[in-house]
Order: C-alpha cells, then structure tokens, then sequence
C-alpha cells in the first residue's frame, strides 16, 4: 500500500516535471492520497534545515535553495512520512500522502493469533498507534494505556514504581495476573506471581499497543481473563536509521537513549534482511514517598530513586516472500531505592535482572500459515530489607523466575472469508527462591515449577459479503504443578514459627480448563456495526501462592499447593458507529460496549481459623483459597472525533461494579463475610480524554484521567493507615509538546500530573506529583 | 565502492556493534566473580570483671560474659547467646548488629539458673554469613542470690493521645510523669504505652524511649538528652509462661530473672493486651515483671499496670 502512494508521489512528479521552467523557488501542494484534499500546516524540511509548511490550501513555496536540487521531508500527524529529491525549481509538485493508518493500524493480532482487521473481528478491539502515542508524554510504557476506555491503571510512585499494574473490565488494579501482557505475541506474564516488568520495555521500542478487551483465554489460554494486552516491537523499514535522545526532568531524573535499525536486500533475489537495537538508561535521585508522620519516627527514610538500563536485539530475516525466521534478545536491569537506609550502601532496594531470548518462524505453506515461536524468559530478583528499631535487620530476597515454551499456530484459508486456525503451546514455569537474614543465621527457601500443555482450534467465517463475521473457537489447557517445596535453614526467632509449614515435597497436582469462545458481528456498512458475544476465561493459580509461606500484611500466609485456577464467564455485546459518513462531521466515531461477567472460585487470601505467633503476638493465619463467585458488570464508550487533520480530540468513559456474590469459609470460626463486598482497587468511573494539534510552531498533546474511588480492602472497612474505606476519586493532566528543529532535531517538554495531584497508596505513601522533563533528540 | 554498499557496510556495523554490546553486557551482568569470604572470630573477654570458665556461681547471681568479635573485613552483623544444659538450649541473646571495622566488643549479664552445669556459647556471624563460637561452662554454687523487690499496685498510664493521664514510667521507683513534669527526669523513664493498629487488629503496647518510632506517637521524646533502653521479653507473655497467679505469689526476684527468658531480645515494643504478664530488663539491668490490669484500645485511652521490679 505504501509502495503505491510513493509511486503517486512519483508520478506527480514527473508531471510537475514538464511544468519546470526556470523559476528560483520550489513549490506544489501536499494532498491526502485518497480524496486529494489538502493537506493544511503539513511540515516540510529540507535538508538543509531549512523548512516551511503547507497553508490553508495545502500550498508551499521554498526559494533561495542551495543548488540544483533538494530533498524535502514532508509530514502530517496521522499520514507516512514522504521524503524524496525535487529539482531546485521544480513547481506545481502535487504530493500525495498516505494515511499511517492504511497498513498498520487496522490490522491486529492479538484477538485471532492471526493478522485480522479490527473491523472483521468481533471483539471489542482497541489500539494506540504512533500518532498518539508521540503526543504523550510518556515515562513508562504502561502509561500508553492511560487513554484506553476502562483501563484500570496503577502506578503508585511514578518511574520510581517497582511495579505497575494495568487490568480492565472490573478486575482489581492490585494484581496483573487477570489480564495477558504479550510482548510481539509472547506472554509475559511470570508463572511465579503473575506479573509483568513493565519497566524493562522503554517506551521508544514501541511501534504499538493492542487492548482486546475480556475474556481470549479460547485462543490465548491463562491470565486472558479480563483482556489481552499485545506491545508490538517497532520493526524497520529504513536502509538505515538511528535515533538519539537525552532528557532531564524532575528530581534530577536524566535519561539516554539510542535506537538504530536497518533494513538490508540481500543477494538472493526477494531475500531481506532488518535489525533493530534499542539501548536505554536512566538515572533520578527520586523523592521522599514515606508520610510524614513516618519521616519523624524513623531517622533512616531517604528518598526513592532509580537506576535502570536495558538493551535489546531484534532481527528478521526473509526469505523470499514465503517464509521469514527472526530472533530477538534482550536484557534489562535495574535498582531501585526503597526508601529506607541504615548500613547497606544502598539501603533498602529491588534489583531485577532480567533476559529474554525468542525465536520465530512464519511461513506461507500453500494454504496454510505457519507460525511458530519459542522463548525463554529469565528474571533474577533482589530484594534488600535493612531496618533498625530495637536490633538491626538485614535479609535479602533472591528469587529466579524462568518461564519458557513453544508456541505453534497453523491457520488455512478456506476462501477469502473463511479462516480456520488450530495450535498448540507448551510452557514451563518457575521460581528458585530464597530469604537470607545476615542478622540471623536462617534462610528460607521455596521453590516449585509449573507445566502446561494446551492446544486450541478457532474458526473466523464472513457470510453475506462479510456483513456478518463469527468467530468460534476452543481452548484446553492442562497445568501440572510439580517439584514444589518449602523449608527453612538454621532457624532462629525469624523464622521458627515456619518450622511447622516446612514441606520438601509438596504433592503434585494437575488442573485443567477449558474455554470456548463464540462472537458474532453485523456489519450494514463500513460506518457501523453491532457484535455480541460469550468467552471464558480462566487465570491460573500462581507458583507464589502454591509454594510460599511467610508474612504478608494481615497476618501468615502459608503455602496452598492444591490451589485451582479462576474461571470467568463473560458476555457482552458492543456498537461502533461513526455516523456522518459524510460532510464536515465525518471524523466523529463512536464505539459503546456493555459486559455482564460471572467468576467462580476466585483466590482469596483467608483464615484457616489458626493463629500464630510470630515473635510478637497472635496473628491469623491466611491461605489463598478459592472461595467466592463474583459478579462483574460494565459499560464503556468512547468518542473520537478528527476536527481537522492537524486536531484529534479523543474521550472515553468506563464504568464497572465487581462484587463478590458468595464466599465459603473454610473455617468455622471465621468472623469474616465478604458476601456483598465490592472488589478492592476497582474505580466505579474511570473518565478520560485528549487532544493531539499538529501544527508548524509548536505540536501539543494533553490527556485529561479521572480515576474514581475504589474500595482499599476486601472487607470494605475503614483502612487503619488512610483512615477512610476507599481511594478517593482523583484527576491528572498530562501535557506534551514537541517540535521538529531542522530535519534531523527534536525538543520536547512533557508534564504529567500538571495539578501535583497527591495520590496515595495504601500504606500512605505518596506519588511523586508533578513530573515535569525535557527531552532533545536527534535521528539520521 | 559506491554509496550504496557503503550504507549497507555501515548498516552492518552498526548492527554488529550493537549484537556485540548486547551479547558483552549480557554475559558481563551475568559473570560473577568467586566470593572471597572473611573469616568471622570471637574470644571470651577474662579478668575479674567477667565469669571464668568453671567459676561457681549460686542461682540467681550474675554470670558476666565479655564479648570481643571481629568480622575479619565483613561487619559483623549477628550475635548469639545461648544457655545449654544437658539437652536443653535456651537462646538468652538474639540480635542483629553491625560493626564494621571497628569489630565488637560489649558485656553482658545473665542470672545464674539453677542447673548444676550452664555452658555459656557466643556465636557470631559476619555479613559472609560466616559464624564463630566461643564458650564458658559455668556451675552452680552454694545458697541463691535472689534478692528483694519492689511491688506496685494501680500504675495508670494514658496512651498518646490522652492528655489527662500521664504517659511516662520510672518503673524503677514506680514514678508517672507528663509533658511537663518529665523535665529533668527523662533519663529516669523506662516505659511508655501507646495504641495503634496492626494488620487490622486493634494493639495496645508498650516501648522505651530508645524505640525509634517512639517519636512518631510521642513527639518531645526526639529532644530527650537520654533515652533509656527497655527490653521486653517477646515470646513469655504470649505463650502465657507466667501467670497472673504466679505474679501475685512472687516475693523476691527469683520470677522475675527466671521470667525474663526471651528467645530474642529484640523487644523494644511489646503487645499489651488485658491480662498479659510481661517479662522486662531495664537499661539498669533491672529486671522485673508487668502485669496488664487493663489496656484501653483506642489512642485516647489508658493502661492500667501493676508492676514488679528488682530492688
């Protein structure tokens, strides 16, 4: 597609060129490719520097070149870039552009495992492309999600988060287990707890984000409970580039980075071969996140900050059209202050180091596709705790956590409006772990692998000229738990207490599920459509809670190896309208979902009507434990609206209820009922919305979050530390601008959290606030 | 070589500069040297200040142990001491330090029990987690040395934020005092209470002004010139060793050195819930025994304690 609004550019050229007579300026029009509208304030430079834009007619006129000729770079936010070579005074040049969204943005394949447009797969689909994702001003690559309808987002301490978690359709903002994180269609999610490093992918590497909302667990097996979040790699299509950039900001935060890729035709006629390499640090003395009051009573607070760095290595090689094998490898690590020093030079921290290797294969085989990855992903843990009240402790929690697997997926084409599509992965998982006190003699050790066989079969039909899509599939996924054990060394008053639970050879369990999918759309034309649906979806039990005992807030948590997984029920249907197909309102769309979810045997962490105590008092005992059946309900909307090519206004509004319907006890003398309880860390009303303005000064882009109030605890009871029952309701507004200087230079400012909105989390500690940094960056 | 190989070639490079940044970083992050690890020691302090080994010593006098440690170029981090009798080993002393360079060295005393044979054992490890022993066997001699003590009833202690009872304890003479009447007095008080939650769980309790978060409750403690060191006994209470009747029928000292029996002595702060006797060694060395009468469980409350301490 793109080839072919080059060789319109082309040809416009070679019409122009008939017009030269000697004239000593440059000139002609900028038009979108398809309606040859014009295209007003696109920006064009030339290599020299110098530069102008289009007006309000799509006219620009560059006099005084330097020699015969010149290259222009012109570009408009939403359309690909043009660069081509103009005779010096070459006029009546009519240049055609093509809009970004033709190739990339409308095919996903998160939903299907297949490429699928988002407008022949009936889910609700939703993506955030470079055009919005260059107007925020992002920090992390988390943050990209802010502006998804419904994400429920949380990232307590800004860049200095150790963790950040982003769920949606009404699950719990605590854990990132309900919902898939994919990286290039590899799940991310550990095995060991259920989470995701969203801090070892920086943002620069990203080409874009896929959000396919509920339940995809027929076509992608566990933590697709509430959705599925795929962050597409950028790949290159350059012969060459490379992409540096600096920033500074807040709390001396400064950062670097640098991104090169290529794209090389290799001798064998079809052949190709492209990189790219990303490399990144950052650096930040960070803030003070304790409360006061706690400043005051312990002498050993100092400030959160961060070191980081990672790099990564991507490769693609093609061979011919048919058939293509890539590889990929990548590192990250970094160390984050916790708050709290006393005699380790770095007092308390979290280290992650962190590798991953994968390998993938496609292929065109006649009918069929083949698509076939492998991957090994290899996290190594560190945890220093120092404190000093009465005595002096130091321990440190060391923890490798590896997943690995193999995943296949054949998809055949039976006509053009009928796919079928059937795989099968296997994966391992697992976790080392171990505490070791320097101020005792014990160190703790658990330990415990997880093994899961699945295979799925999916089928996508168009009838009636596509106006009607099903899609129907299947999935069963069989877990093996194995190797599990827990148990301490050398005990002393630290750990005695955990004498009791030790278990070097926890039982072996096997559990299952199965999950069926079938939604179904009516398209009556390309403006509007209505679809419905039903998945399942199941998040499995996690190897923490299988084969760890130890102290968690509220009490001792001991290790539940027969824990089963979490199933979901999800219905929900949706419309997407935009209805002025024409006229000056056709930029306005529209999109509204509603979803009705039932859970069942949902993890909570219960009494088993046991104390213990831990060297300081009686305290209940808890064990994971499936006990309730929740039910989960919600709506979204979302309205885009294009007020000109240059000015995108987007909105979004979610609503969710999450309450837990029944809970079992499993002990008699439980005096806690959390029948009737809403779901912690679930905002009943999450409000959103942005503007992105291109222009020839200066671009902007702001985006508006309301996040509602959420319940603290399970119980719904009034949190001992915040003294009240639920996270108040809060707003943030980001601004981003940025500006092209010259042809190779970039500046730009970003302000998250304009309004130094304070935002706690449930120990009372504070966010950073205002975020302010400026960035310079320069690509060749 | 024309322009075209010339990018191709440079593309190449630079992708071979990056593989080999990528692949160096990855196997330099993950290369580990062998660890050296520094050898930890300890030796029993001697002289007539400290108990010689086989020196007799009747129940409940003094066995005065000198502790001289170094962690050989890692800071020594943990210390043990431990009372073996037969097949019985108590820990008497469980405390995490840090002593550089410097090394460690400090005294301690512990009532003699009744035993006819105590091995006294030090352990300490440094942050090699490399561990040194030293031991003295000290047996019992003739008579007791239990000694008189002082009792009171009715001792009402307010918790923080209760600013009509006063809040500090010389529980040496059995003393209260308030923000104001305290001055001059600070290095006299021993205990104070204070109400918070933990976990969800409603916790009365008890420190010393040495307790770093003491401040956070009590404020003016952070300009106190001295702030005393109590210790509580962590584990006694809770597993109700002692009972309130066995408080009620101590006469001399015998139950109070003998209560005071803790695995760990890291008890600057003790739950104090209604009923609870609770063992306790002052910074003097003094030790002694609280029995909670009563303990309101809210910050403005009060603490009602009846207290037995050595004379």
């Amino acid at each position: 597609m793109r080839n072919r609004y080059m060789i319109w550019a082309f040809a416009a050229l070679l019409l122009s060129a008939e017009s030269i007579i000697a004239q000593p300026c440059l000139g002609g029009h900028v038009l979108d490719a398809a309606s040859l509208s014009p295209l007003p304030g696109a920006s064009i430079l030339v290599k020299a520097g110098k530069g102008t834009t289009t007006d309000k007619d799509g006219a620009f006129r560059l006099c005084s070149l330097h020699g015969d000729s010149a290259t222009l770079t012109i570009s408009y936010l939403g359309y690909q870039t043009f660069r081509g070579r103009f005779a010096a005074d070459a006029t009546g040049l009519r240049i055609m552009l093509s809009p970004a969204t033709t190739d990339m943005e409308t095919f996903v394949v998160s939903a299907t495992r297949t490429d699928s447009r988002i407008a022949n797969t009936p889910v609700r689909i939703e993506q955030i492309g470079p055009a919005k994702m260059q107007a925020l001003p992002l920090q992390s690559v988390d943050e990209v999600l802010k502006v998804v309808p419904g994400v429920n987002y949380s990232r307590s301490f800004g860049i200095f988060s150790t963790k950040a978690t982003v769920t949606m359709r009404g699950m719990s903002g605590k854990e990132q287990g309900r919902v898939l994180i994919l990286v290039d269609g590899i799940p991310m999610n550990k095995s060991d707890g259920g989470g995701f490093d969203w801090n070892m992918i920086d943002a620069a590497q990203i080409e874009k984000v896929e959000v396919t909302k509920g339940a995809g667990s027929a076509i992608y097996g566990g933590n697709a409970m509430g959705g599925i979040i795929n962050i597409i790699t950028k790949k290159s299509v350059e012969k060459l580039f490379v992409n540096a950039g600096i920033s500074y900001g807040s709390f001396n935060t400064m950062g670097g980075r640098l991104n090169a890729g290529g794209a090389i035709k290799v001798k064998q006629p079809g052949n190709s071969w492209t990189w790219t390499a990303n490399t990144f640090y950052r650096a930040s003395d960070g803030y003070i996140t304790q409360p006061d009051a706690e400043q005051q009573a312990n002498p050993y607070i100092v400030k959160s900050d961060l070191r980081e760095g990672g790099a990564s290595f991507r490769t693609n090689y093609n061979i011919g059209s048919r058939h293509s094998i890539g590889a990929s490898l990548s590192y990250y690590n970094d160390n984050r202050g916790t708050g709290e020093k006393v005699f380790q030079p770095r007092g308390n921290t979290t280290d992650h180091d962190s590798y991953g290797i994968t390998l993938n294969y496609k292929g065109y085989l006649g009918s069929y596709t083949l698509h076939s990855s492998a991957y090994f992903l290899n996290e190594d843990y560190k945890k220093v705790n120092e404190y000093l009240k009465d005595d002096y402790t130091w321990y440190e929690v060391l923890s490798t956590r590896r997943d690995f697997g193999w995943l296949t997926t054949v998809t055949r084409e039976l006509g053009s409006n009928h796919k079928l599509t059937g795989g099968f992965d296997l994966r391992n998982g697992s976790v080392d772990a171990y505490d070791k006190y320097y101020t005792s003699t014990d160190i703790i050790y658990n330990a415990g692998k997880m093994n899961t066989w699945s295979m799925f079969a999916q089928d996508e039909v168009g009838l009636f000229n596509n106006r009607v899509r099903i899609l129907a599939g299947v999935r069963y996924d069989i877990a093996r738990f194995y190797d599990g054990l827990f148990y301490t060394e050398a005990p002393t008053q630290e750990s005695f207490f955990m004498e009791v639970y030790q278990n070097k050879a926890m039982p072996t369990h096997t559990r299952s599920a199965v999950s069926p999918r079938i939604s179904a759309h009516y398209r009556w034309n390309e403006q509007g459509r209505v679809y419905a649906g039903y998945s399942r979806g199941f998040r499995p039990a996690v190897l923490d809670d299988m084969c760890r005992s130890g102290r968690i807030k509220g009490g001792f948590k001991v290790a539940s190896p027969d824990l089963r997984p979490e199933y979901l029920n999800n219905f929900e249907a949706g419309i997407d309208l935009r209805p002025f197909a024409n006229g000056p309102l056709n930029g306005i769309s529209l999109e509204a979902s509603a979803y009705y979810s039932r859970g069942s045997d949902f993890q909570y962490y219960v009494t088993n009507g046991q104390t213990i105590d831990m060297g300081f008092g009686e305290r209940p005992i808890l064990i994971r434990a499936n006990i309730s059946e929740v039910e989960i309900y919600g709506a979204e909307l979302s309205v885009n609206i294009e007020i000109t090519p240059a000015v995108t206004f987007y909105s979004g509004y979610a609503f969710a209820s999450a309450e837990i319907l029944d809970y079992v006890k499993i002990a008699a003398n439980d005096t806690i009922d959390l029948a009737g309880k809403t779901m912690t860390d679930v905002p009943r009303h999450i409000i959103n919305a942005g503007l992105i303005w291109t222009n020839r000064f200066v671009n902007a882009g702001a985006s508006f979050r309301y996040t509602g109030a959420a319940y603290i605890n399970d119980q719904n009871t009034v949190d001992e530390i915040l003294n009240r029952d639920k996270y108040p309701g809060y707003p943030t507004l980001d601004l981003r601008f940025w500006r092209p200087v010259g042809k190779h230079l970039k500046v730009s400012l970003n302000l998250q959290n304009l309004f130094d909105e304070k935002i706690y989390d449930s120990k009372f500690n504070v966010g950073p606030g205002r975020f302010i940094t400026a960035g310079l960056e320069a690509g060749f | 070589m024309d322009t075209k190989s010339l990018l191709k070639l440079r593309g190449f490079i630079l992708a071979l500069q990056f593989c080999l940044f990528s692949v160096s970083s990855f196997f330099l992050a993950s290369c580990s040297q062998e660890e050296e690890i520094n050898r930890a020691s300890v030796i029993l302090k001697s002289g007539s200040a400290y108990t010689a080994p086989g020196e007799e010593v009747s129940p409940g006098g003094k066995i005065n142990i000198g502790v001289l440690a170094s962690g050989s170029g890692s800071p020594l981090t943990y210390l043990r001491i431990e009372r073996i009798t037969g097949n019985d080993t108590t820990v008497q002393l469980d405390k995490g330090i840090y002593a550089g360079n410097e090394g460690f060295d400090a005294d301690f005393s512990f009532p003699k029990g009744q035993a006819a044979s105590e091995v006294w054992r030090v352990l300490v490890m440094n942050a090699d987690r490399d561990t040194a022993t030293a031991s003295i066997v000290v047996r019992k001699g003739a008579g007791t040395s239990y000694g008189p003590i002082r009792h009171y009833a009715d001792v009402v202690l307010g918790m923080q934020q209760n600013f009509t009872s006063p809040s500090y304890l010389d529980a040496d003479l059995g003393l209260v005092y308030d923000d104001v009447s305290v001055a001059g007095k600070e290095n006299t008080v021993d205990i104070v209470p204070y109400f918070y939650f933990t976990s969800g769980l409603p916790s009365p309790s008890l420190t010393c002004p040495a307790y770093t978060s003491v401040v956070g409750y009590y404020p003016l403690i952070n300009n106190w010139p001295e702030k005393n060191s109590t210790l509580f006994d962590y584990n006694t209470s809770d597993n109700d060793l002692i009972s309130p009747e066995a408080f009620d029928a101590a006469v001399n000292d015998s139950l109070l050195v003998t209560g005071y029996n803790p695995t760990k002595v890291s008890g600057n702060c003790k739950y104090a819930y209604s009923g609870k006797v609770i063992p306790f060694k002052t910074q003097q060395g003094k030790y002694g025994l609280l029995k909670i009468v009563l303990a309101d469980e809210h910050e403005q409350g009060t603490m009602l304690l009846e207290i037995k301490i050595q004379q």
